[in-house]
């Protein structure tokens, strides 16, 4: 491979790694209380809330049920709207990020949910306000179930932005279309291959060392 | 007011009132009262058992007195004031002076042993120094300073109960819940548990409500006893006087567990049918009278026959406490006469079974 060309594969893989790291923090701060929400709200739960658990439960699961590709065109005035732009990386940070809230605040919701009922109890009979329970107990010790649930969605961001890539996103998706497929240069294709296969391989090394580091069960 | 109409030697107010107690759940095949029409007064420092089978309302009932679950009538009044009238925070207030231990220990699996005694110290607001200060006594107390860094899988049953008295007892509380709280230990470590509790009763004036279905906890611990039925409260006393002379059935097969002086039904009934002549006793020894050799006196005095069927002799709460299965042979006249002294010895006797002249058994 010519140098220029693993300059080019540098600034995908930037890119890439721009898309997922953006969107996936976005993703988490905003899924993290999603998810708190969509657990507490329950019936019998801390905060139980028959109308807010349903209507938000309906959000997610439209969102989630929409195909990638349908929800990133159908939100070009939105992204327009954000970033002034409908195509670049940028841009594709926006559906993006809004794929995977939902998807991570049910993750979140689920990992929460394993919790011993009986330790929200323990706090209840401490005295504790609902705020605290929620900071107390349901976060810390679904840590290694929440840290789980940030990798599988930077696993499932890296397939996305590959995806988003491919129609005016930037990022090694773009680079593998655009060399691999329109240029006809298949070794280029088979690199952008190989490398979205090690950077999934990695995170997903790093998160499973995180759980292991926080799991005390 | 009160106090002074009371005069000097009024007693003082118990820690717990339950009033008019009452909770209904809507279970999926109609309301089930779990609990109905409870009336409880515990006293400061005392330590207070209620038992019951599985499903009789025992956690329903230990989880009204901190509200965990609100009581569908009646009242919950602990230390002067009514839980039920308490809005959230207040609630929260007093709960910090209700501490509660569980069957399953309930401790957070991500903090140590200190931070889990920490917790509830944390939640009231109090500051890193406050901590420091009141969990290593705490520790000390429940024997677990060498396990401060430790995390809860690393430890047994027994100390994880220990951590859960020690979180607890972090905010001083005045009463103390119990759930079930040795269920899951072994008898060895059940025991040590509870000697804990005795301990922090006696050091600490502990107010101690525990829950159980195993008599000998109650036996080991309890002054006084609610043996709970159906959600009722079907019979009620001191620990002593209940185990001794249990009124009702549930108590009785409650207490045969532990005390085993019952003679079950059907040998009782085989037994009355095979002595001729004779009847079947059940003397009970209380307190000192245990000691006394009455069998022997009672057969030089009256000259009838005892034949000891069945026997044994307890401690409850260092009170001594026996009780003799034995079938008398005699006249009629002897037997009442020996009947009537032993009621003279205020020693508490039981026609189990007996047989009239004509051998027609009855019983
Ligand atoms: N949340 C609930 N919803 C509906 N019914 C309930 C609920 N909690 C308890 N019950 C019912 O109330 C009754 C009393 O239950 P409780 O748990 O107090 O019994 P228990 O004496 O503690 O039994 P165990 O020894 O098995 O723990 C039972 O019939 C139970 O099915
Ligand atoms: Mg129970």
């Amino acid at each position: 491979m010519s140098s220029a060309m693993i300059a080019l594969f540098l600034d995908a893989l930037w890119e890439t790694l721009g898309m997922v790291g953006a969107a996936g923090l976005i993703a988490t701060v905003v899924g993290l209380p999603l998810g708190v929400i969509l657990l507490t709200t329950a019936k019998g739960h801390i905060f139980a809330h028959a109308g807010v658990n349903r209507a938000l439960g309906f959000v997610v699961n439209a969102t989630r049920s929409t195909p990638f590709v349908i929800l990133m065109v159908a939100i070009i005035p939105f992204t327009r709207a954000v970033v002034g732009t409908s195509i670049g990386t940028a841009a594709a940070v926006v559906p993006l990020t809004i794929a995977a809230i939902p998807f991570i605040a049910r993750l979140f919701e689920q990992a929460m949910r394993e919790i011993d009922p009986g330790l929200i109890e323990a706090l209840q009979a401490m005295g504790a306000t609902r705020l605290q329970i929620v900071r107390k107990v349901l976060i810390p010790e679904a840590l290694p179930g929440l840290v789980a649930a940030v990798t599988v969605t930077l696993v499932s961001l890296i397939g996305y932005s590959a995806m988003a890539g491919a129609i005016g996103g930037g990022g090694l998706g773009d680079l593998g279309i655009r060399y691999g497929y329109q240029r006809f240069l298949p070794e280029v294709m088979l690199a952008v291959v190989v490398v979205l296969i090690v950077l999934v391989q990695f995170v997903q090394s790093a998160g499973d060392a995180l759980v292991r580091r926080f799991s005390r069960k | 007011m009160t106090s002074i109409a009371n005069g000097a030697g009024a007693a003082p107010p118990p820690m717990i009132v339950l009033s008019g107690l009452s909770k209904v759940f809507q279970g999926p095949n109609g309301p089930v009262n779990a609990l109905s029409d409870i009336d409880i007064e515990i006293g400061r420092g005392e330590v207070f058992g209620v038992i019951g089978r599985s499903g009789a309302g025992k956690s329903t009932l230990l989880r009204c007195l901190n509200l965990l679950e609100r009581p569908t009538m009646g009242t919950v009044t602990v230390a002067g004031r009514d839980l039920t009238r308490l809005d959230r925070s207040g609630l929260n207030a007093a709960r910090r002076e209700i501490g509660m231990i569980f069957q399953h220990f309930n401790l957070l699996a991500g903090r140590t042993v200190y931070d889990n005694v920490a917790l509830p110290l944390e939640l009231a607001g109090a500051d890193r120094a406050t901590i420091a200060r009141t969990v290593p006594p705490l520790l000390d107390l429940v024997g677990l300073s060498e396990r401060a860094n430790y995390y809860p899988r690393s430890l047994s049953g027994g100390q994880k109960q220990r951590v859960g008295i020690a979180r607890a007892l972090a905010t001083n509380p005045k009463v103390l819940l119990c759930d079930e709280a040795t269920s899951a230990l072994d008898p060895e470590t059940t025991l040590s548990i509870l000697k804990l509790l005795d301990k922090l009763k006696r050091e600490l004036g502990l107010t101690i409500v525990l829950i159980t279905h195993e008599m000998s906890v109650i036996k080991e611990i309890a002054d006084r006893v609610a043996v709970i039925d159906g959600g009722r409260i079907v019979e009620q006393g001191r620990v002593y006087d209940v185990l001794s002379r249990p009124r009702e059935a549930v108590t009785r097969a409650l207490v045969g567990e532990v005390m085993g002086h019952l003679v079950p039904d059907d040998l009782a009934e085989r037994l009355a049918g095979r002595v001729p002549g004779g009847a079947l006793w059940r003397i009970l020894f209380i307190g000192e009278a245990g000691y006394e050799p009455v069998i022997s006196e009672l057969a030089r005095r009256f000259d009838i026959d005892l034949n000891l069927v069945h026997g044994r002799i307890e401690t409850i709460q260092g009170e001594p406490f026996g009780s003799l299965v034995v079938n008398v042979i005699g006249s009629e006249a002897k037997l009442r006469q020996a009947l009537g002294y032993l009621k003279i010895r205020h020693l508490d006797v039981e026609e189990i079974g007996h047989v009239v002249r004509d051998d027609r058994a009855v019983s």
